[in-house]
């Protein structure tokens, strides 16, 4: 407790010393998201949404990747949201799945990261197994390097973010992590839980860290340094707080113990190379950040119900061009973006 | 003649029964707010096992009579166990995750 309290106070002292690097920027007006223009829905009659339980969404190149931890599969379609293919069963064996959890467009193949089986798997896009990578711990967020090393964010990792796993099987620790972010390690705790560390990797090579606790986001260079780092402003915070606040007290009335929450439901890339969190804050689904500045741009959606409220309950979300691509627990959907109007 | 009693120990030992029964608890398939909360069903997409070092305080109160004379000793004693138990992650229908200790749950 002692070393949480004090972590906190560093943390704060931190962004107070170079509140330039962690004020977030909001530099363009927000994009909204109220015109649906495809969607693909589960239902009794006509179910046109083949998915159990899709958990990621991803662009390879225009087409549009689904990772469905229900029924571990793989699922690609088109930019219209057409039926392309689907590869992938559940087991332990080559190619198959026991938890597809994380998908990272990875240099031309698909990488999946398997929750159970602990290891990711490339694939080409038409479903063929190029390699496997073993874990040997609990799968989190990762990245894959132009040279196929695995970027893994490690769960027991004090002052680095990752375990680097090459090619040849080697590994190392790479990223560091800022000391005020460093993990509380008294009784046992420091985990790195699940989604508490999402990671991505730009164009540019550079590797961009949401600390998903906190909801700082790190930009570390190619030699694993710290480059910059951004709060993501209170007001998109707070009520992803609240909503959080709110299941730990459901929750706690039925003896359960829910543990801290995250902000940011997925963490991807754009079309063009931009950093794009999907996130529930009012009506604010998703937040654009240029990576090279760090500056913000909100995609919101309309008040009141319409067919938005399922960018609203989005569990990923991709932004192709002009187009969020919305995945949620029934459905498919694609809207059209427009810059909001003042007020 | 001499009487001891021991307590404090059995209700600790009590504890560490019960946390080593919540230890291996599975976690349910589906979780669900209460009905004056707004609505949220979770369902359950993974889980993992977590360790963590539980310090307890063990007081034992020593009391006893002998040829006439009596009295009593307590003693305190701190130790540390391991506590062992299933965190799972659920989906819930806003598209968040929530996680969950499954070792303690209260079914509706």
């Amino acid at each position: 407790m002692r070393i949480s309290i004090l972590s906190a106070l560093l943390l704060l002292a931190a962004c107070a010393a170079s509140d330039t690097q962690h004020r977030a920027a909001t530099a363009d007006p927000p994009l909204l998201a109220r015109e649906l223009v495809a969607r693909r829905i589960a239902g009794i009659v006509n179910d046109s949404f083949p998915l159990a339980t899709p958990i990621r969404l991803r662009l390879l190149g225009d087409t549009l990747v689904v990772a469905d931890i229900g029924d571990d599969r793989i699922v690609l379609f088109d930019a219209n949201l057409d039926l392309l293919h689907a590869f992938g069963r559940s087991g332990a064996g080559p190619g198959e799945f026991q938890g597809a959890f994380e998908l990272v467009s990875a240099n031309g193949l698909i990488a999946i990261g398997d929750m159970t089986n602990q290891r990711i798997s490339f694939f080409t896009p038409d479903g063929q197994l190029v390699r496997e990578v073993r874990l040997d711990e609990a799968l989190r967020s990762f990245v894959v390097a132009p040279d196929g090393s695995v970027y893994h964010v490690s769960m027991t990792g004090y002052d680095t973010y990752f375990t680097v796993i090459a090619p040849d099987g080697t590994r190392r620790s790479w990223g560091t992590r800022p000391p005020a972010l460093r993990p509380d390690t008294t009784d046992g705790k420091g985990v790195v839980e699940q989604d508490d560390v999402l990671a991505l990797r730009t164009p540019d090579g550079a590797i961009h860290v949401l600390d998903n606790r906190e909801g700082i986001v790190i930009h570390l260079d190619t030699a694993g340094a710290v480059q910059r780092t951004m709060r993501l402003p209170d007001r998109l915070l707070e009520p992803i707080r609240e909503r959080h606040e709110q299941l730990r007290r459901s929750f706690a009335r039925q003896g359960m113990r829910v543990l801290p929450g995250t902000i940011a439901k997925d963490f991807s890339l754009t079309s063009d190379g931009r950093l794009l969190l999907t996130v529930a804050s009012g009506d604010i689904v998703a937040v654009i950040i240029d990576p090279a500045t760090y500056a913000l741009r909100e995609i919101r959606v309309p008040a009141g119900d319409g067919p938005w409220d399922a960018a609203r309950r989005a569990v990923s979300l991709v932004l192709r061009d002009d187009v969020l691509y919305a995945v949620t627990t029934d459905g498919l959907y694609a809207f059209a973006l427009e810059p909001a109007r003042a007020g | 003649m001499r009487h001891t009693t021991v307590t404090g120990l059995v209700p600790a030992l009590v504890l560490v029964l019960a946390l080593a029964a919540g230890a291996w608890a599975d976690c349910a398939p589906y979780i669900s707010t209460g009905i004056n909360d707004r609505p949220g069903v979770g369902t359950l997409i993974g889980s993992e096992t977590r360790t963590e070092v539980v310090e307890e305080t063990i007081e034992i109160t020593m009391s006893g009579s002998a040829q006439g004379a009596g009295g009593s000793v307590k003693r305190t004693i701190r130790r540390q166990t391991t506590r062992t138990y299933e965190v799972g992650t659920y989906l819930m229908t806003d598209g968040s995750r929530v996680r969950v200790d499954c070792s303690n749950y209260t079914y509706l």
